[in-house]
């Protein structure tokens, strides 16, 4: 036993050194030719370029992304015991406990008291880096985190039983089924305008989908387009899906849920 | 004389869909929530974050706007439940 | 400027994943069981919305100036493609039908199906590297999902592992295609193509090249990674396992594609060439070996898959256009008959259980399913008038005329291990004499008419393709020609 493992402990050191090697020096003698990056770096559509590229060169990688969000939250779900064919399983783990309490991790006052405006911050902080992602840096993605990481202070300083912000799990359900749909949609509304699926939607019967300061369109062609709405639908996504994963671990209550019917 | 900036539709949209925003949120707020002191802290954090580019207002509106919404909402939420 | 829609080929994505949000959302809803089966009868027709030819998303198209690159994501779509992804909405279909005769049937099931058929048919058409990617890592977690959802023990460890590798296989893949976009530009694969026929290799191409390899291996299941991957489709349900194996089958078809593609007509490409051989024959063999061992029916069934994954690879991996033709029509046969034998496992492990040794005498029980299991079995095995036979008979043919004899008298002797084990199979569950207790016990089987329709249909497909082996391979030539190159080995 003692020989088989140390055998097996020299030929992974051994493969890790090889491998390693062989990824840092493809990586050390990486010779960047600039390529499609010289179009996405001087064509104008919005003044934040990074968004750009997210939402209107790469639209669909985006519309991908989000989905293995919506996946992996539907799997986490399914940990849990949602939408299982068979829960033998979680109902022998949880056979012997008939309830689940709440952990009490102790905190004081002081944490207490600067949780609530903390959060509350970081919400608004949220909505503005979702709002302002097509100029600013930032976007759905960054500012969904940031009002998930407020409900995530929340609900570590109060419990999940007194939290004071009630992100039911239906209302995160609604959010996250709203946030993909909305995409996928607006993404059809590109198809029905021009043809093209996820096409950047300037005008729709000579109004702007998104009315903003007119010094934006620099070339006077192109607003905005639809991109602050994708924004916003990813934004609420991932705001629901990392509330859902966190509500999912925190407590036990969710499996109770599921293996009572 | 105070500076609002230029306030039109287009200027305008965007803290008001910040309003909408902090509406949904602040109806999943169960505590009560302080009006005056937030509006002071919001006033005060709204000013030292600015607007947003080409939004030539002297302050934040958006962040003022969705903590209006998020109050609004929590206000509510006090009088339907 | 309001255009005509022309081309709706972003439906064939698309509309499943809208579809799979609604499910997951109505998920304890009782007219899910009826919304499936009206996914399931729509989901035939949903190969047919595109166009062939290229689809720019968002009108990303080539660009015009200094650069002639693509600058968006595209999509091809061309018949042989066009085959894949009919193949696989056609079984991701018949499974829908048989899992509504499930007493258990949810949304969330369904929602995870629809994912993974969405995204895998955004694999097989992605002309995008990094669009492949994203769908990749979908296809992966919709795996795990579809394996945790049958709810045991073992079916969580299963999946537990199979996303830790996932994980590592998944960030390789990735630092691959970075790598990759770093060294070329550009991320277009017929772009990447020229560039990379136009220019001397860097190590950074070369690095490129090993994690597309690491990703190929994690995607399909060939080895180091054929172990988990078995391990997932004996864990799983037996109907959704044939899921499983078709989505892994088809993304290690379009991967091992889109390496033909990049890299095919390189001069440094015939080293990589020949541990891809090495690596399906060592796919076809370990299979071949585990399969003999096994006395539980999934097993057997999830280790035969290893090893047919190898003869595809194989297939593909000679890289002439017989070669391609030959891989990529026996994955589609694959697809089909593995499905087939799946759904049979499903039937039979429903009437008692899936352990070989516990079972016997089920013929004058179910005759008709034996029958069809029975074409299944001999498909795989490639007897004449069934579509195994069409595959491997091109198979072989082509490894002779890339003048390597040894890979085919491999395959004939991985064939003879896979008739040794089938019929085996065959005979302990249907033929041999079992006790009285036994026969009382089969008396009260329900056969879930659902299953039996998808079987039958499976079937029906395994004889015509077996019969007009054309259907499909006139429409894989044109593209193979494309991407294969003529070689062969000199003694």
């Amino acid at each position: 036993m003692g020989v088989l493992s140390s055998n097996r402990e020299i030929a992974v050191s051994l493969s890790f050194i090889l491998f390693g090697s062989v990824i840092f020096y493809s990586i050390y003698s990486i010779d960047v030719v600039e390529g499609i990056n010289a179009l996405y770096t001087s064509t104008y559509i919005i003044p934040n370029y990074v968004t750009a590229v997210l939402f209107d060169w790469r639209g669909f990688d985006t519309l991908g992304e989000c989905f293995i969000l919506i996946n992996s939250v539907l799997v986490a779900g399914m940990v849990f015991g949602k939408g299982l064919f068979n829960r033998g399983f979680l109902k022998e783990l949880y056979r012997d406990k008939k309830t689940c309490e709440d952990m009490d991790l102790g905190f004081t006052p002081i944490i207490k008291v600067l949780a609530i405006p903390m959060s509350i911050v970081l919400m608004l902080l949220g909505i503005v880096v979702i709002l302002g992602g097509h100029i600013t840096p930032g976007g759905g993605f960054q500012g969904g985190s940031l009002i998930a990481a407020a409900y995530v202070l929340a609900i570590i300083s109060f419990g999940i039983r007194k939290c004071p912000i009630n992100f039911s799990h239906k209302f995160l359900e609604t959010l996250e089924s709203f946030g993909a749909l909305t995409f996928l949609i607006l993404g059809l509304l590109g198809m029905a305008i021009s043809g093209y699926y996820l096409f950047n939607v300037g005008e729709i019967y000579g109004m702007n989908p998104f009315p903003s300061p007119l010094s934006i369109a620099q070339n006077g062609s192109l607003n905005v387009g639809i991109i602050p709405y994708l924004n916003m639908a990813v934004g609420l996504k991932v705001l629901a899906g990392l509330s859902t994963i966190t509500t999912l671990l925190i407590s036990e209550r969710i499996i109770f849920k599921n293996i009572k019917d | 004389m105070i500076n609002y900036g230029v306030i039109t539709i287009n200027t305008m949209f965007l803290p008001f869909i910040g309003l909408i925003m902090g509406f949904i949120l602040g109806r999943r707020i169960t505590v009560k929530l302080n009006v005056w002191f937030y509006l002071i802290v919001g006033l005060f954090i709204g000013y030292l974050l600015g607007a947003l580019p080409y939004y030539e207002f002297p302050m934040s509106y958006s962040f003022l706007l969705s903590l209006i919404g998020l109050l609004l909402g929590n206000f509510i939420n006090k009088y339907l439940k | 400027m309001v255009k005509k829609m022309d081309n709706f080929l972003p439906l064939i994505v698309v509309f499943p994943l809208i579809m799979s949000i609604i499910f997951s959302y109505i998920y304890k809803s009782k007219i899910v069981r009826i919304l499936t089966f009206l996914m399931a009868l729509i989901l035939v027709v949903l190969p047919f919305f595109g166009t062939y030819g290229t689809y720019f998303f968002g009108d990303h198209a080539i660009a015009l100036g200094s650069t002639s690159l693509t600058s968006g994501i595209a999509y091809v779509l061309n018949p042989a493609k066009n085959v894949m992804v009919f193949t696989l909405m056609l079984i991701g279909s018949l499974i829908l039908i048989s899992a509504t005769g499930e007493k258990k049937l949810n949304g969330i099931f369904t929602s995870l199906m629809l994912m993974g058929l969405a995204s895998v048919s955004a694999i097989i058409m992605a002309e995008d590297i990094f669009n492949l990617y994203v769908f990749y890592e979908i296809a992966t977690i919709t795996q795990a999902g579809l394996v945790i959802a049958s709810g045991t023990e073992n079916a969580y460890k299963a999946a537990f592992r199979y996303l830790l590798i996932g994980t590592m296989a998944g960030s390789l893949l990735l630092l691959g295609i970075a790598l990759l976009l770093s060294a070329t530009g550009t991320l277009n694969i017929e772009d990447m193509r020229n560039f990379l026929a136009n220019n001397s290799a860097t190590p950074a191409i070369y690095g490129g090249l090993l994690m597309l390899i690491i990703g190929l291996g994690y995607g399909g299941g060939l080895p180091p990674f054929h172990t988990i991957k078995a391990d997932m489709y004996s864990r799983a349900r037996p109907f959704v396992a044939s899921m499983l194996q078709t989505y892994s089958k088809f993304v290690l078809i379009a991967l091992m594609i889109v390496i033909l593609k990049l890299f095919g007509g390189l001069p440094y490409f015939n080293i990589t060439r020949g541990v891809l051989i090495a690596l399906s024959i060592g796919g076809m063999v370990f299979g071949t070996v585990m399969a003999l061992l096994q006395n539980d029916y999934k097993k057997l069934l999830a280790y035969h898959t290893i090893s047919q994954g190898g003869y595809v690879a194989a297939g593909l991996a000679i890289g002439t256009p017989l070669g391609i033709v030959a891989g990529i029509f026996h994955g589609i046969n694959h697809a089909i008959y593995k499905s087939a034998l799946f759904l049979g496992a499903h039937i039979v492990s429903k009437a008692k259980s899936s352990n070989m040794a516990k079972l016997g005498g089920l013929l004058p029980f179910m005759p008709f399913v034996a029958f069809m299991i029975l074409c299944a079995k001999l498909a795989t095995i490639g007897i004449p008038p069934l579509n195994g036979f069409q595959s491997k008979l091109l198979l072989i043919d082509a490894a002779m005329k890339a003048n390597i004899p040894e890979l085919a008298i491999i395959m004939i002797l991985v064939s003879i291990g896979t008739f040794v084990y089938m019929m085996k199979a065959f005979y302990l569950i249907f033929l041999k004499p079992c006790s009285e207790e036994q026969i009382e016990e089969y008396k009260n089987i329900k056969i879930s008419k659902y299953s039996v329709f998808s079987l039958a249909i499976l079937t029906v497909l395994c004889i015509l393709l077996g019969i007009y082996p054309d259907i499909v391979v006139d429409r894989i030539y044109p593209f193979a020609k494309d991407i294969g190159i003529n070689w062969a080995l000199n003694k």
